[in-house]
């Protein structure tokens, strides 16, 4: 049931003279036919049955990597006729060809450092995805789906699909995905960004990168630039498969709070309101010099 | 009551919490505590206070950061117990409402149908001038985005300055059947539980209710919980398909308007299986039944009585009008029936825009207490609510044609004259005719002063009607074309209401002025200005006080007090008035915290004492009462008529209605009728339309659009439709749809299932969308108690661009049951 709609079988060169051209012909013709209606008579299931097995299968919860291993649980295929409209679904075969990729190898020694143009354009890419630094990301792609296991499925675990890295939950599960995360083009992939007014301005200018993580010294290990609210696992943006502008250049280590601290000043947690913290000011700029010297590590 | 050891640990543990709060309240004047509470600096130089967020009645708290006098940040506050550091996608959003490139900086006049620009002394000038030539007319629109303040100076304006009594709040179109709910079934209005129930409770029910996408912060201390391994049933009660549904453990789609016959069926199985709590019921309750025609107060009936009223709703009785199959409704009274689950209700304008709102708010209220689910942690009917402030502002300031601050009303002469006394006005001032509801104001509005309609200029403060009241052809619309009539709204962006407005002034909003709103769990919270507002953009407060002093001064007797002072006198800390109705002297001192104070003294009446300013300022919220110990120390109360919590019960009381119909401390068991809606669909009408939101946005739209990352994730209205009503009207994703009633039609992009999942027969349609107004569509029919109209549910047709509409005979030509 391979054929798409829409596919017509190439027909085979003509070296097997005509009579083996015209049958293979019919033969690929035939199977694409009905591999097409097939595929239309699959699923004249309605959506909610689909839903609800679904859901009685995943028990409504999410669970990372869940592939199960019923095939009765999976929810069936779209009906391919209908692929460009209604909500899509998880299924059985793209949870597993998931699994199937590669996911992105560590590099065997060190990093390659970026340019400051390369880090300044992946700098801008993400904040783009952002009103501020600390906002809750928007997505990229059009989010289809109801479940968050559908969203785990990509971003439980760091992810490449097709060379694009797939970022992971930088913070616990929280059920409700779509509550903070929303697409940044329009609801669905049935929606046809273009056509609608997307927004037409904001003035309003966040912080676009924290930017304050100190160092004592040329070569000490910098402080946390950022709250650790909402960011608990630092591995999913310094990791093999974060950013790499923001990869850490020694992912072998795997106690980073061992040697970044945090800055009290910044976490703005309730228990340290009633220590004695040192002054609010930033800490003075470093010399220009040393300044450049840290731009390529950091 | 029987109190088991579960229950024993569950009080404990929320003793033991409430006891954490009160020693932090009790510190507040601790330089300790005052520093965790007060703003923070990061090296960052991101100066960060608390605020409560702008959007929904959930009451959220924030962290705004401010560089450079503008907001670059948002985090969710940690202090915060409503949501301990989460937010939503909007609440992280909501600093850029502040900069959309569209932000009103100045008052305008419309001249030759423009709109020019005009200085603030002369549009003070024009208002109090059109007041001056007809008072009686004179109308104020505001909403449950009103601070305390900035309603209860409104209030003050018209009914103890104006002696008029025209002032309502949108609040009227969302939450007054909750509040005649409320007091018909307690005697006073707002909940007796709190969010602490989502904690315990194991058994929560959705009346109608998406709250994924509508109270996403309260939804997620649910589903949390589940997430840390706890077990907690979810039933979603539903028209559709929603995220909500995917969440829950059962989903009952039932008819629109049937919600009655399933709580009066889950009354009847609890009476004839005999799973009622008895002791509860003996103890605690009395029966109710309506007169007719239909009023607050109802008569009192019999037990038998009672009973005889629920026993036709039968489960199958009630499957054939729900559609909810009868073991589903067995399932519900058997959880009911059970003593040892805790059961959660939660509803919001489902129950609420409903033509028999006041009866179902009473009937799941009834459900509760029949079965003894009530007063204990976990044990709640709960209605939710929509905006920031609309039990703060709209209910308990009472910013209602019929009510005085406090829970007081206008037409009882001991409220008018307490009212009296508090304001110091001479005795009479107050008019003791209730004004014009909503609807009737604006259709009043709307009609010719030739032909009786007796309101000729209407002054809105936030919110949009234009948008959102429903018939709009009829109730907003109606206006063009009447030179006499003038209509004056304080906004912050061009609206669908500015399109037909006069006179345009420009207001300050959220973090831009001093605030306190109350959230749904009657949590008072209160805030101060941390960025200036744009151009000329000035706090709804001063425009209002900046009339009155201009009333004043055309020689208006109103706006005396009994001495001959100013309505709004306010004073510094050495006793010297301070001209605040003067814009450069407004903040001279904390006109906020005069007026609250101020308003305090009202709360007392019916017991919802508020905090001081200061206590208040130093907390991220608090739940009234709020009472003082005797060590000075205040203390909230989670859990109102509750003997653990509430300070007010009498001791060994266990629960005490204190402010019962009755007035012998018991609650109203109610039955009312099942009765089908107003509208339902028919041969040539065979669609039912829902209306609601969606999470992205708040409300009408006119903050969340211009924010690009809730914008673009949802950036217009669509009907959203079931695949085989689609495929039956060949209509496909994308294509334009109209959804027409016997009001108005609408053309709107398909979104076949969408966010949701209709059923056959049904489509909705968000609200949210001031280019695609559904309102032009909706039904206006109220409930005939809270005045509230129906927008959730009517009859339409669904047909596509160009095609003609089918006619369903197969439904019949059904009658229209209640006459519009």
């Amino acid at each position: 049931m391979s054929p798409r709609p829409g596919h017509t079988p190439t027909p085979p060169p003509r070296r097997t003279g005509w009579h083996g051209a015209a049958l293979a012909g019919v033969i690929a013709l035939t199977i694409g036919l009905s591999g097409f209606f097939m595929g239309l008579r699959q699923t004249g299931r309605a959506t909610t049955e689909q839903r609800e097995e679904w859901a009685a299968a995943t028990g409504g919860m999410p669970g990372p990597g869940a592939t199960g291993d019923g095939s009765e649980t999976a929810p069936p295929i779209v009906e391919y006729a209908r692929l460009g409209e209604g909500s899509l679904h998880a299924n059985r075969d793209w949870v597993n060809s998931l699994d199937k990729l590669a996911s992105p190898a560590a590099p065997k020694a060190g990093y390659a450092f970026l340019s400051a143009d390369e880090q300044a354009l992946v700098r801008r890419q993400r904040a783009s995805r952002r009103l501020y630094d600390g906002a809750p990301p928007t997505a990229p792609h059009p989010l289809d789906q109801l479940n968050p296991a559908a969203c785990l499925e990509c971003h439980g675990k760091p992810t490449s699909i097709s060379g694009v890295m797939v970022p992971q939950m930088s913070h616990k599960l929280h059920a409700n995905c779509l509550q903070c995360h929303v697409s940044s083009s329009g609801p669905t992939s049935t929606w046809r960004s273009r056509e609608v007014a997307l927004s037409d301005g904001n003035r309003f200018q966040g912080t676009t990168a924290s930017g304050y993580g100190s160092r004592a010294y040329v070569g000490a290990p910098p402080v946390i630039s950022h709250t650790t609210w909402m960011r608990q696992s630092c591995i999913t943006c310094h990791g093999p498969g974060g950013t790499a502008a923001f990869r850490t250049s020694h992912p072998e280590r795997q106690n980073c709070l061992q040697c970044h601290a945090t800055d009290a000043r910044a976490e703005q947690s309730p228990m340290f309101a009633r220590a004695s913290i040192g002054s609010s000011e930033l800490p003075p700029p470093l010399p220009p010099s040393a300044q450049r010297e840290i731009g390529s590590f950091r | 009551m029987h109190f088991d050891r579960r229950d024993f640990l569950r009080t404990s543990a929320l003793a033991a919490a409430t006891a954490v709060v009160s020693q932090r309240l009790g510190a507040t004047t601790s330089t300790a505590a005052a520093e965790a509470a007060g703003p923070t600096t990061t090296p960052d130089g991101i100066r960060w206070d608390k605020a409560p967020c702008r959007f929904c009645g959930t009451g959220c708290h924030v962290r705004v950061g401010v560089r450079d006098g503008r907001v670059v940040a948002i985090q969710g506050e940690r202090l915060a117990e409503v949501n301990k550091g989460l937010l939503c996608v909007k609440g992280y959003h909501v600093g850029g409402i502040l900069y959309g490139r569209d932000r009103l900086t100045q008052p305008m006049l419309r001249r030759n149908g423009v709109l020019e620009p005009i200085a603030w002394s002369e549009a003070i000038e024009i208002i109090a001038q059109r007041i001056m030539a007809r008072p009686e007319t004179f109308a104020i629109y505001g909403s449950g985005q009103w601070t305390v303040p900035e309603g209860y100076a409104a209030q003050k304006l018209m009914k103890g300055g104006l002696s008029n009594n025209h002032i309502e709040p949108n609040a009227r179109l969302c939450m007054a059947s909750a509040v005649t709910g409320y007091l018909s079934v307690y005697g006073v209005d707002e909940p007796a539980g709190c969010y602490d129930d989502l904690d315990a409770a194991d058994v929560v029910i959705l009346w109608g209710n998406n709250p994924a996408e509508m109270h996403p912060i309260l939804f997620s201390r649910i589903i949390d919980r589940r997430a840390r391994g706890e077990k907690i049933t979810i039933i979603d009660i539903g028209t559709r398909r929603t995220r909500t549904t995917e969440y829950a453990d059962e989903y009952l789609e039932f008819q629109p308007q049937s919600d009655m016959a399933i709580a009066n069926g889950i009354a009847h199985l609890l009476i004839a299986n005999g799973t009622w709590d008895q002791e509860f019921v003996s103890r605690h309750c009395n029966f109710r039944g309506d007169n007719q025609p239909l009023d607050l107060n109802g008569k009192a009936i019999t037990f038998d009585e009672y009973k005889a009223l629920v026993a036709p709703y039968t489960p199958e009785f009630v499957e054939k009008i729900s559609g909810v199959p009868a073991a589903k409704i067995r399932m519900l009274a058997d959880l009911f029936g059970r003593r040892d689950v805790r059961i959660t209700s939660l509803w919001c304008m489902g129950m609420n825009q409903h033509t028999r709102g006041t009866a179902i708010n009473r009937l799941v209220h009834s459900v509760h207490l029949l079965s003894g689910h009530f007063g204990r942690p976990g044990d709640a009917p709960t209605s939710l609510t929509g905006q920031p402030s609309a039990c703060g502002t709209a209910r308990e300031v009472g910013t209602m044609c019929h009510f005085l601050p406090g829970g007081r009303l206008v037409a009882n002469e001991a409220h008018r004259r307490e009212s009296e006394k508090f304001w110091n006005l001479p005795e009479g001032r107050i008019n003791p005719k209730p004004g014009h509801h909503t609807v009737l104001m604006w259709e009043k509005f709307c009609t010719p002063t030739s032909k009786g309609g007796d309101i000729s200029t209407i002054w809105v403060q936030v919110t949009n009607p234009g948008q959102t009241l429903p018939n709009l052809h009829k109730l907003f619309r109606g206006k063009q074309g009447l030179e006499d009539k003038f209509l004056i709204v304080s906004e912050v962006y061009p609206t669908a209401t500015t399109e037909l407005a006069d006179l345009v002034l420009p207001s300050a909003m959220w973090v831009e002025k001093n605030g306190i709103y109350g959230n749904s769990e009657r949590r008072t919270q209160q805030w101060y200005r941390q960025v200036m507002p744009p151009g000329q953009a000035r706090d709804d407060a001063w425009q209002t006080i900046a009339v009155a002093r201009r009333l004043f001064e055309l020689g208006h007797p109103g706006m005396k007090d009994r001495d001959g002072n100013f309505l709004f006198t306010v004073r510094d800390d050495a006793g010297k008035e301070v001209p605040a109705w003067q814009w450069e002297h407004y903040y001279d001192v904390n006109v906020d915290r005069a007026l609250y104070e101020e308003y305090r003294q009202f709360t007392r009446m019916k017991h919802k004492d508020l905090a001081p300013y200061d206590v208040l300022a130093q907390a991220r919220g608090l739940r009234w009462p709020v009472v003082q110990k005797e060590d000075g120390s205040w203390h909230e109360t989670p859990f109102r008529f509750m003997e653990f919590s509430d300070p007010y019960v009498k001791p060994g009381a266990g629960i005490q209605f204190y402010h019962s119909v009755t007035k012998d401390d018991r609650a109203l068991i109610w039955f009312c009728a099942y009765e089908p809606a107003a509208e339902a669909p028919d041969a040539d009408y065979p669609t039912w339309l829902n209306t609601g939101r969606v999470l992205e946005h708040w409300h009408s739209g006119t903050m969340t659009m211009r924010v690009p990352q809730l914008r673009n994730a949802m950036p217009n209205a669509y009907v959203e439709m079931n695949p085989e009503d689609a495929a039956a009207a060949g209509l496909a994703n994308g294509d334009i749809a109209i959804v027409e009633s016997r009001r108005g039609k609408l053309e709107l992009p398909v979104w076949i299932n969408g966010r949701a999942t209709p059923p056959r027969g049904t489509v909705f349609v968000p609200f949210f969308d001031e280019r695609l107004l559904i309102n032009e569509v909706t039904l206006g029919e109220p409930c005939p108690i809270s005045k509230e109209p129906d927008y959730k549910k009517c009859a339409v047709r669904v047909y596509a661009k160009g095609a003609q509409p089918a006619r369903q005979p197969g439904l019949g030509d059904r009658p229209r049951l209640v006459a519009p």
